[in-house]
């Protein structure tokens, strides 16, 4: 324990699963006892507080007041433990903190228009993972290749790449498979979303592993449960009996072996 | 050519900077990039600590660290006597996009 670890979590195209499984994975990482932070750093169009059960009236401070020196990082970090504690019979015995990206229209159009200071988010996590005494730092990204996607691939110790099974997304998958080798992520795992019941998992997850060289951490099937409980709450706390859940534990305990 | 002078050649031939962006890092050559991107995930390096791992001469790599700051891909501050190295990012940029929806947000702002 102890040893703040930057896990960031990316998609090349959008709605493969990143915000859920970044925050099951980060649930269940508290719920074995370390002191976890999970991180919006999709500035443009934020999302993960919703799986948290945030909403912006709840969010006072947020990264952009950071970026633009309106606080300290640390002021940002929301603790989770009461509201994902709330979901389950699970009892999560470490620490969950958010810090959210704002939700007000012309927060997300100052940063688009004015920029920021890169140098500031990147000294954002380090100060994060002091303050906090944080085990992990969860980066939930943009999908696509912009400035903090980049960024959060060339300082994370380990990077988990979501597709799903789609000639698109493989595409996709290869490009930020090749960045995150020349940026030298030490350990990389990919994970599969959304596959149809009638594809034979295992076979699916060899294809992937052989055509992009790097090992699969799971492969979550496409779930009518999940999709009903629209990122309204963390899935794997509140179904764990349910298979997808039993994945999500399955990438947590290969995470926690890795890194 | 040995490694060193390869990278100190590809520094020399580079444009001073105000920092740089992470997608830089990506055109870099193999070497330099190797060293760059180690300074950036591990937040900070010494000379010493960044010739361990490249396994080069730390006066070499003092040299290359030194060469990186005056060209604006680095910066560094003295901690205990020590000189620390970090990656100099540039400002992300703003974009320009039609002038009526920045006004627009504006207003939803100034109405809450
Ligand atoms: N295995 C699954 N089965 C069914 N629905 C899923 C599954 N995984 C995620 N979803 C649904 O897909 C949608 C997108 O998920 P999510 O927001 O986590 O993706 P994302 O990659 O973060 O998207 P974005 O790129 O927009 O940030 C949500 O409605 C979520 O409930
Ligand atoms: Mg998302």
């Amino acid at each position: 324990m102890g040893k703040g670890k930057i896990i960031s979590i990316h998609s090349f195209r959008g709605g493969t699963g990143k915000s859920n499984i970044t925050a099951n994975v980060s649930a269940q990482f508290a719920a074995k006892g370390y002191r976890v932070g999970v991180i919006d750093t999709d500035i443009q169009s934020p999302g993960i507080h919703v799986l948290f059960g945030m909403n912006e009236e709840q969010i006072d401070k947020s990264l952009n007041d950071y970026l633009y020196g309106r606080c300290k990082i640390q002021e940002t970090a929301y603790d989770m433990g009461a509201r994902v504690g709330a979901s389950g019979d699970i009892e999560i015995s470490g620490k969950i903190y958010l810090i959210p990206s704002s939700l007000r229209a012309g927060e997300i159009a100052k940063v688009l228009r004015e920029g920021y200071e890169v140098g500031l988010l990147n000294d954002g996590f380090r100060s994060l993972i002091k303050e906090l005494k944080l085990d992990y730092l969860f980066i939930d990204t943009h999908p696509g290749l912009n400035e903090e996607t980049l960024l959060s691939i060339a300082i994370s110790d380990l990077l988990i790449i979501i597709l799903r099974p789609d000639q698109q997304d493989f595409q996709g998958t290869a490009v930020t498979v090749d960045v995150s080798r020349k940026l030298e992520v030490p350990q990389l795992f990919l994970v599969i979303n959304k596959a149809i019941s009638s594809l034979d998992f295992a076979d699916l997850k060899k294809t992937v592993e052989s055509t992009f060289e790097a090992p699969v951490a799971a492969v979550l099937p496409l779930s009518e449960d999940m999709a009903r409980l629209a990122s309204s709450d963390i899935f794997s706390l509140r179904f764990p009996d349910h298979v997808v859940s039993q994945a999500i534990r399955d990438i947590a305990a290969i995470v926690e072996a890795a890194a | 050519m040995g490694i060193f002078n390869r990278i100190q050649n590809e520094i020399d031939d580079r444009e001073n900077r105000e920092g740089i962006t992470p997608a830089d890092l990506l055109e870099l050559s193999m070497g330099l990039r190797r060293l760059m991107n180690r300074i950036t995930r591990e937040g900070d390096q010494t000379a010493e600590q960044a010739a361990a791992y490249m396994g080069l001469p730390a006066d070499e790599v003092e040299d290359m660290l030194n060469n990186l700051v005056a060209k604006g891909y680095l910066e560094r501050e003295l901690e205990q006597d020590v000189w620390v190295y970090r990656t100099r990012f540039a400002r992300k940029r703003g974009r320009d996009v039609p002038v009526g929806i920045w006004s627009a947000l504006g207003k939803q702002v100034k109405d809450k």
